[in-house]
């Protein structure tokens, strides 16, 4: 969060300046770049800088910004009702389908109770192993830990099957 | 269900703890076994689902603090202009004194509000039919607010109002969202969030006492806003 607020204006202007990107398509690849970030440094992917924090930030919310600006001009083309074909027909249908699933999975994600949310954000999204959170939601052991995701995960499950009947159980 | 009953092996497959002759029966079942495969590739989908969930959940966050700079650096060029006006009075600096004590409250309510309010991933845009959301609902999800609220002004529906007044928040015409969520009628899916984000729009506007009257209606109630709507006023009244 602070290297966000710390450095998204600069990345502003420098997106405008280089790209003549809006104001919103800089922060929504500047989002994406401090996420990512955040993803390499808790998998180990990323060890030692070889350059500066803000570099690096920079370095990767510049092709976000490419993807933004690249997929927002085809959603442009969409609009227009001209054709749009083959592979870029298939980006299109993929991304829609993509972002409906999405959607069920975060509508069945906000049913589960609240220790269950605790427990797949940890596991999936900090990815903790079992030992780290059971100590930190204070459950007895690993074990209590694991049994309590996978009785998690059946809800989870369960609640997709509700919300949806395209997916085959 | 095939699928919930494998979840302990598919767990045990992917986070790298299973072994020996388990793996291989495993990773038989895989090859010969459609179905089983089947759920397993759902399995994964779904888990990676929920990675992208929380990510989101953590850029919406950002996507808040995006608001809160963007209403300082505002703020901060009103600041300097009130400055610069009143720099050769000795009285000035009681006035800019006051100014900055209801500078620095108004933030702080806006920090607050900020920290409560989600974004909206907006309605699902279906490629199969036409919807009558789908143009606004395209803007919204592309942040180009212009066009949403061309869009959803067409629309005179609860559902336009409401995301009428989430496009007014973020564009902070907070007058404008509350005249939206206020036209949302207590019979509507949307009333509760409305209720809700109206008391956090006053909040942003510095109206605590406004906004304490949401609230406190919330919290009497036993829908989804009780709990954050208790927390919103615990740390009103403590201030």
């Amino acid at each position: 969060m602070e290297l966000y607020k710390l450095h998204r204006n600069e990345f502003i202007v420098w997106a405008k300046a280089n790209y003549k990107a809006s104001p919103e398509q800089a922060k929504d690849a500047f989002q994406e770049a401090v996420l990512d970030f955040h993803q390499n440094v808790i998998t180990g992917v990323l060890v030692e800088f070889t350059s500066s924090i803000k570099t690096y930030l920079f370095q990767i919310g510049k092709y976000k910004l490419l993807n933004i600006i690249k997929k927002e001009h085809r959603i442009t083309y969409h609009d227009n009702l001209q054709l749009i074909e083959g592979k870029e027909m298939e980006d299109y249908m993929d991304d829609e389908n993509k972002a409906h699933s999405q959607e069920q999975l975060t509508n069945a994600i906000n049913k589960l109770p609240e220790d269950c949310q605790k427990v797949l954000k940890l596991y999936y999204f900090n990815e903790f192993d079992m030992d780290s959170i059971a100590r930190e939601l204070k459950y007895k052991n690993s074990d209590t830990a694991k049994s309590k995701k996978s009785v998690c995960m059946k809800n989870l499950m369960l609640e997709l099957k509700k919300i949806t009947s395209i997916l085959v159980f | 269900m095939e699928l919930n009953q494998n979840i302990e092996l598919f767990e045990a497959y992917t986070d790298g703890s299973m072994s020996g002759d388990r793996l291989k029966k495993f990773e038989a079942r895989l090859a010969y076994d459609s179905e089983f495969k089947a759920s397993y590739e759902i399995y994964l989908s779904v888990e990676k689902g929920i990675k992208q969930h929380f990510r989101n959940e953590v850029k919406s966050k950002l996507e808040e603090i995006d608001g809160h700079l963007d209403s300082l650096s505002t703020v901060k060029k009103g600041r300097s202009k009130t400055l610069y006006l009143w720099s050769s009075s000795v009285a000035a600096a009681i006035v800019i004194s006051v100014f900055l004590f209801n500078h620095f409250s108004t933030i702080s309510n806006q920090d607050l509000a900020l920290s409560y309010w989600k974004s909206d991933p907006g309605l699902p845009v279906k490629m199969s039919s036409k919807g009558k959301y789908d143009d606004a609902m395209n803007a919204y999800k592309l942040k180009n607010w212009e066009v949403a609220t061309k869009e959803l002004t067409k629309l005179k529906t609860d559902t336009a109002y409401y995301y009428l007044g989430l496009v007014s928040f973020q564009r902070h015409e907070f007058a404008a969202a509350i005249q939206q969520f206020e036209k949302i009628e207590n019979n509507s899916h949307y009333y509760e969030s409305a209720q809700f984000r109206l008391g956090l729009t006053f909040l942003s506007l510095n109206k605590k006492d406004d906004s304490k009257i949401y609230f406190e209606a919330l919290s009497e109630h036993s829908g989804k806003y009780r709990k954050s709507s208790n927390e919103i006023l615990d740390q009103i009244n403590s201030k």
